[in-house]
């Protein structure tokens, strides 16, 4: 696990700790089952304060993908729990919408869009 | 984004460690007025204003180093006058002046401190001692600074304390010390248990591990909330000075010019009010308190 | 006992000159012992009452070493104004019972040694001791009156003027009496009859006046702001 703060970064700090903690879970470099720091051990260690490591992890509670159990600290939850999948889905489609928008700004077909798509597809399913 | 506003709310609702209430002073030409905050058990709030506003005096009331003219101060429960001798066991005081008598030497100090304090411990006061190199037999005069307040810091460790007050504790101390202070500060309150007050009239690396800050300017308040809640409750905006609509000179706060154009801030739900001829970005706090101190200063 | 543990940081505060006590008290004792000296014309109260002199001089030490932040350091610890003023005053009143230890060991060398002595020496002695403490209350009354802090201010007269005056008072009363004794008597025979009381009473006086001194301190400095 490896949280960095920049202080340039347009993100307040909270931010920026709880999207490279999701970051970190949705890569799997956090694996599922296991035990982040305390709110107040990982205040400490990064050098922010509590308020700000507390509304990092409780963002990440509320978009499911850790559980805070009282006197167990937070746990990183299983990939395929519902809030989850719904993260993922909603990933998927910001990526998907971003390619639809570039898209419509240059004035590709939807066909050529859906060719783009399935060559893609192909090309990693084979380099995989 | 209302689930964060819940938890912030509920935060404050935990148990209070420090608790100022409707807290006066007057002076022939300062005064204190009305002094109303708290801080939570577990957090690090930020006092912060210029010299002269009124940090001190209030930070000497609340070790009733003075009394106040009104108001009432609470540490971990109980006032002063209630329990004296317990009240002021469980407050920890740095100053910025040291103010142990300059003849004394460590050993006298460790000895008073063993008198009166029930819950001090040599052992923890002298493996500090070690740990920082401050030798027993040296007279404090002799001390650097940064020794001085090393060894504030280890009488305050080294007992059993719920508040650690530090007024201005960190000026004129070089940046290695002024880490290790921040991380000693984390240090104390990550039992969940104790809180630590500041002064200072610059935040700087100190602003990162505040909860709170409280501003104050010529012994009033002028703002008072989370950190993370006012870091983003502000914009800084520059841009050229004739681009400003009269809605926008009204809403934004400390406009200060350069022969370029300006710099202020401005509320963030009033953002609606920019356009693509202003640069706007986060600001600190120590640039949130300089825009309030112009804004004071032209409007009174 | 917290009262004791400010008396404490008094000593370690001034232990400079608590080094110096007794050398002076030799010197004295040396030079009035010297050949050429006027010995005759002194009684043995004398040595007694210097100390108790020096000591209204030295009890004023702590308010000296008060500087704005030392002072906070002693009012952050735990314990209340009362414990703070009462531990000077016993540090007063303590240096005033060294004073009476020595001077009355110098007064014994001088018996030993057969030098001028009277029945008044003791009664005498009794009284100056209530002075002496008279005195130190009233300028720590002063001291306290005027603050803690700013007292150091006025140090340097308070503490020198008024146990001067005691110091000639008692040392030219004693010049007298062993002088004209005869007269001395005549006149102050009633008085003499009574001195021993006078003593006792004073002495019981001036201790009650003490401890009435110390409450009155404590409220003003509570009373007080900074």
């Amino acid at each position: 696990m490896k949280i960095i703060i920049s202080n340039q970064s347009e993100l307040p700090i909270y931010a920026q700790i709880k999207e490279q903690l999701k970051e970190q879970i949705l890569n799997g470099q956090i694996p599922e089952g296991s035990t982040l720091p305390s709110i107040r051990q990982l205040a400490k260690e990064v050098g922010v304060s509590v308020i700000t490591t507390t509304r990092a992890y409780s963002d990440l509670e509320a978009e499911g993908f850790i559980a805070t159990m009282q006197g167990k600290g937070s746990v990183v939850l299983s990939k395929d729990n519902s809030m989850l999948q719904e993260q993922y889905l909603l990933r998927i489609e910001e990526g998907l919408s971003t390619a639809i928008d570039t898209a419509r700004v240059m004035g590709l077909s939807e066909e050529e869009l859906v060719g783009i798509f399935y060559n893609l597809l192909h090309e990693t399913r084979n380099g995989r | 984004m209302p689930e964060e506003h819940g938890t912030k709310k509920g935060m404050i609702r935990a148990m209070e460690l420090l608790e100022v209430h409707n807290v006066s002073k007057h002076y022939k030409n300062f005064s204190l007025e009305n002094i109303d905050f708290v801080l939570p058990k577990g957090y690090i709030m930020g006092y912060v204003g210029q010299n002269g506003a009124g940090k001190s005096t209030t930070l000497n009331i609340i070790t009733n180093l003075c009394k106040s003219s009104v108001g009432e101060v609470r540490v971990n429960g109980i006032t002063c006058m209630e329990d004296t001798v317990q009240y002021k066991e469980s407050i920890g005081y740095i100053g910025g002046d040291f103010y142990y008598p300059n003849n004394f030497t460590v050993r006298n100090i460790r000895g008073i401190l063993k008198n009166f304090y029930s819950t001090f411990s040599v052992e923890q006061f002298n493996e500090l001692l070690h740990q920082w190199k401050l030798s027993d037999k040296m007279k404090v005069k002799d001390f650097s600074q940064g020794m001085k307040v090393k060894l504030m810091f280890a009488a305050v460790l080294a007992r059993d304390t719920k508040l650690m007050v530090l007024d201005e504790a960190t000026n004129g101390l070089d940046p290695v010390v002024r880490l290790e202070i921040l991380k000693l500060l984390q240090e104390y309150i990550a039992d969940g248990e104790r809180s630590v007050i500041f002064s200072t009239h610059i935040l700087s690396d100190l602003e990162q591990i505040a909860d709170y800050i409280f501003f104050i300017h010529d012994g009033k308040k002028v703002l008072y909330d989370a950190k993370d809640e006012l870091l983003e409750s502000y914009l800084l905006v520059k841009g050229e000075r004739r681009a400003i609509t009269p809605q926008l000179q009204k809403a934004l706060v400390g406009i200060m010019d350069n022969a370029y154009g300006f710099e202020a801030i401005l509320p963030s739900d009033r953002a609606d009010l920019l356009n693509h001829d202003f640069h706007f970005e986060k600001p600190t706090i120590d640039e949130i308190v300089i825009h309030y101190i112009k804004d004071k200063e032209k409007n009174g | 006992m917290r009262a004791l543990h400010f008396m404490k940081i008094d000593y370690v505060k001034t232990k400079q000159q608590m080094i110096v006590t007794p050398l002076i008290l030799l010197l004295i004792v040396g030079i009035m012992m010297a050949p050429d000296s006027d010995i005759r014309e002194y009684s043995a109260v004398v040595p007694f009452s210097y100390m108790v002199f020096m000591m209204i001089i030295f009890s004023c030490s702590p308010f000296g070493s008060c500087r704005r932040e030392e002072t906070g350091f002693l009012q952050l610890l735990p314990a209340t104004t009362r414990d703070r003023v009462a531990g000077r005053f016993l540090y007063g009143i303590s240096l005033l019972m060294i004073a009476t230890v020595l001077g009355a060991g110098a007064m014994a060398v001088f018996w030993l040694l057969g030098l001028q002595s009277s029945a008044w020496d003791i009664p005498l002695c009794l009284l100056a001791l209530a002075i002496g403490i008279f005195i130190m209350t009233a300028e720590y009354v002063f001291f306290y009156l005027f603050g803690e802090n700013t007292a150091q201010n006025l140090l340097g007269i308070v503490r020198v003027l008024p146990g001067m005056c005691f110091f000639f008072i008692t040392a030219q009363l004693s010049k007298e009496i062993v002088k004209e004794p005869d007269k001395m008597m005549q006149g102050m025979e009633t008085v003499g009859r009574y001195l021993n009381l006078i003593g006792g009473i004073a002495l019981a006086a001036s201790l009650i006046m003490f401890v009435a001194a110390i409450g009155l301190c404590a409220a003003m400095t509570d009373k007080r702001d900074c």
